[in-house]
């Protein structure tokens, strides 16, 4: 389970975030909306430790992780536009955060092989990232983060930058590879539909006050 | 397809074929014409053995190899930490910051020598330690410049993604990041060992009398012991190896996979998570320890023994120091006239070559790589080349005072064409023709469309030629007479002779050359 509890978070003189508190049940997809500047990224980020939060605790199993750095938290992030690694082919992609869990090599080829047959892309283990189409690299994207089987994903606007037609035909495609991995989620995206495809519940942030 | 081949471009081609003879003939007059003459006339096969089975020789060769290895891995081991700060994150000061420790390389060598032997102790001015000081002083904007550019594509959420699949900060420069650094890297570091490898005026005011590069042995052999042969065979084993160090580096040479040419805004420091002071202290840091030695310079300028005095500043203008023969007055305006006149010459001609190879495609390759060759023979090898060449009638130019300017512009000539070029490329055809149909000439559609947006390139290209001309060296060493001394060999001289007064005035006058160049510079 993961609890935020009274979260803040201001850049300047600007308060992102105001003593926010919600819990996510475990194998719970909670899509978050909002408009524009809401603090939907923030609070992605805030989660996996990528931004200094002002107040506030992030626990998940009772564990407080607010104090931990990035690659300890153990929280599985996809970012917009995928964010794949150029230098590196699918396979590699993938296999990154198993690295660095330090995994067996012949456990980690069956993950991959497991990965990419869950996003339905068995033959791309060799191609490089670029050849990808934007619709496969977001998929790829998704393997990427599920594959060190983190117990939370935050997946910060997956589908950014799709034609229409696409965006909720891969909605779909992610919300059935999510339940599938059975994985705590929080997604955010401004696009109420395609919260309404990915999440169990829906979260709207309101706007608040923003000045400090 | 449409844009090239429209009629302004057709008309821009004749005319820059025309054009292109002017810096063809002086380009093959005083660069081709004096280094080939010297090499054919000098380079036999009994001075390369006589140099090749000198032990003095090889013992030089080995100290300018392993110096500039030595300069060029302490250069990256400085500058990669405060390229990262720079370029991923914005802080208080940090234009300031970047400002700072990219002034030494626009900044002439002797001025840099002399402010790393202003902040040394007595004993330990003349040595390795202070060439390397300065050679990691002016070069680490090498690594600001092309390593920065290219650390500021690599998307902010790439490296979080790596974070956030349990990569370590370590493991995610090492697996993430520097693989896509890594052409970047390599090129800074060749540019870096060129640089070290070639160097001269540093070497001259900080090696003593024991230390010499391959560069201040040229000059040598060629000016103190008039042994020509020797000294241009040297020159030739130079160009030998750094066209092998070209060729060998561009082995290297890879696309980076999936590069986006979009640059990553810096994050505001403030909201990283962790680590906020360090990252704003190696910024702070690396600039005050880059800021030290100048600071130095200024303040040696005005010390004479333990007291201050500005005796150092005052001779500089009363007449005292024509006893070893400087008039300092007539040498600033000299120097300034020459830097004035090589950036006249410089730019128009760096103009059309740079034009000519936007417009002319099939001639890009070989003018960028014509001229490219001043920065593969040095300015050493240059003014070596034109005292050989030139001395005998109806040439004997040798102790001409225009020389200088045309020599300067020469120097200059590479880096005004890699900045145009770039320029002119990013100006839309679309908008020559549009110009066109309105009745616009093509000299007009030129002036009004290529020229107007050009303003700040070729302001940028002037100030640039300027600096190199008021502060050059190396070629100016061999050309230049009593009547025709500039500023740098003034503070060369002044650095090299015995007695605390005459040293600080070379501080002041070092000093006085750093803010000329400083205040040029901040056209650019």
């Amino acid at each position: 389970m993961l609890e935020i509890s009274h979260l803040t978070v201001t850049r300047g003189d600007t308060i992102v975030l105001h003593d926010l508190s919600f819990l996510v049940r475990t194998g719970e997809i909670i899509a978050v909306t909002g408009p524009s500047g809401s603090g939907k990224s923030t609070l992605l980020q805030a989660v996996a430790g990528l931004i200094r939060i002002d107040a506030g605790k992030i626990t998940l199993d009772s564990v407080d992780l607010t104090p931990l750095p990035t690659h300890k938290r153990n929280v599985g992030m996809m970012f917009q536009d995928g964010q794949l690694f150029p230098h590196m082919t699918v396979a590699e992609n993938i296999d990154f955060g198993l690295r660095m869990k330090k995994m067996d090599k012949t456990q980690r080829q069956q993950r991959v092989a497991e990965l990419l047959s869950l996003v339905q892309l068995e033959n791309y283990q060799q191609r490089p990232v670029n050849a990808l189409s934007g619709g496969e690299s977001r998929r790829i994207a998704l393997a990427r983060s599920l594959a060190p089987s983190p117990p939370v994903l935050l997946l910060d606007e997956p589908l950014t930058g799709l034609e229409e037609d696409l965006r909720y035909e891969l909605a779909t495609e992610l919300a059935r590879i999510i339940h599938l991995a059975g994985t705590t989620t929080i997604v955010v995206t401004h696009d109420l539909r395609e919260a309404k495809i990915l999440g169990n519940s829906v979260v709207a942030l309101h706007d608040i006050d923003r000045r400090t | 397809m449409m844009t090239s081949d429209s009629t302004i471009i057709i008309s821009y081609r004749r005319i820059f074929v025309y054009l292109l003879i002017i810096p063809a003939l002086w380009f093959a007059l005083f660069f081709v014409y004096p280094t080939l003459y010297a090499f054919v006339s000098l380079v036999s096969f009994e001075a390369i053995s006589s140099v090749l089975s000198s032990s003095t020789i090889w013992r030089v060769v080995w100290f300018t190899t392993w110096q500039a290895v030595v300069s060029t891995c302490i250069t990256l081991a400085v500058a990669l930490p405060v390229t990262w700060t720079i370029s991923r994150f914005t802080f208080p000061g940090a234009r300031w910051v970047r400002g700072i420790i990219s002034t030494p390389f626009v900044l002439p060598t002797v001025v840099v020598a002399g402010a790393v032997m202003s902040l040394l102790p007595l004993n330990y001015q003349f040595g390795v330690q202070g060439i390397i000081i300065a050679h990691v002083l002016f070069n680490i904007a090498v690594v600001i410049r092309i390593v920065g550019s290219r650390w500021s594509m690599i998307p902010h959420d790439a490296v979080r993604a790596a974070a956030t699949l349990g990569a370590s900060p370590m493991q995610t420069f090492l697996t993430v990041t520097l693989p896509q650094l890594r052409q970047s890297i390599i090129n800074a570091a060749t540019i870096i060992f060129l640089f070290t490898f070639t160097s001269f005026g540093v070497v001259i005011v900080l090696g003593g009398i024991r230390l010499r590069t391959i560069e201040v042995e040229v000059y040598t052999y060629a000016i103190r012991l008039g042994q020509f042969d020797t000294a241009m065979t040297l020159a030739l084993l130079q160009i030998i190896v750094i066209s092998a160090v070209l060729i060998l580096t561009s082995f290297t040479l890879q696309k980076t996979a999936g590069t986006a040419n979009v640059v990553a805004k810096p994050l505001p420091l403030a909201q990283h998570p962790r680590h906020r002071y360090t990252i704003a202290a190696i910024a702070y840091v690396t600039a005050l320890i880059v800021a030290a030695p100048f600071l130095s310079l200024l303040v040696r300028s005005f010390r004479v023994g333990n007291s201050w005095a500005l005796s150092g500043w005052r001779n500089l203008w009363n007449g005292s120091l024509e006893r070893v023969g400087l008039d300092v007055p007539a040498i600033v305006m000299r120097s300034l006239w020459f830097a004035f006149l090589s950036a006249l010459i410089a730019v128009p001609l760096g103009y059309i070559v740079a034009a000519a190879s936007v417009y002319l495609r099939k001639m890009r390759v070989p003018l960028l790589v014509l001229s490219s060759l001043p920065l593969v023979i040095s300015a050493v090898t240059l003014g070596f080349g034109i005292i050989v060449a030139f001395d005998s009638s109806p040439i004997d130019w040798r102790g001409k005072t225009w020389l200088l300017p045309i020599i300067h512009s020469l120097i200059a000539l590479p880096i005004i064409v890699h900045l145009l070029v770039p320029a002119l490329r990013t100006l839309p055809q679309s908008q020559r023709d549009a110009a066109s149909t309105l009745g616009a000439t093509p000299l007009r559609v030129w002036w009004s469309i290529d020229v107007r947006q050009m303003r700040s390139a070729i302001t940028s290209a002037g100030a640039i030629s300027f600096a190199v001309s008021i502060g050059e060296f190396g070629a100016t060493s061999f050309l230049t007479r009593s009547s025709t001394t500039t500023l740098p060999i003034a503070i060369g001289q002044l650095f090299g002779r015995p007695g605390t007064l005459l040293q600080n005035s070379g501080y002041a006058l070092a000093a006085l050359l750093a803010i000329i160049t400083g205040a040029v510079m901040s056209r650019a």
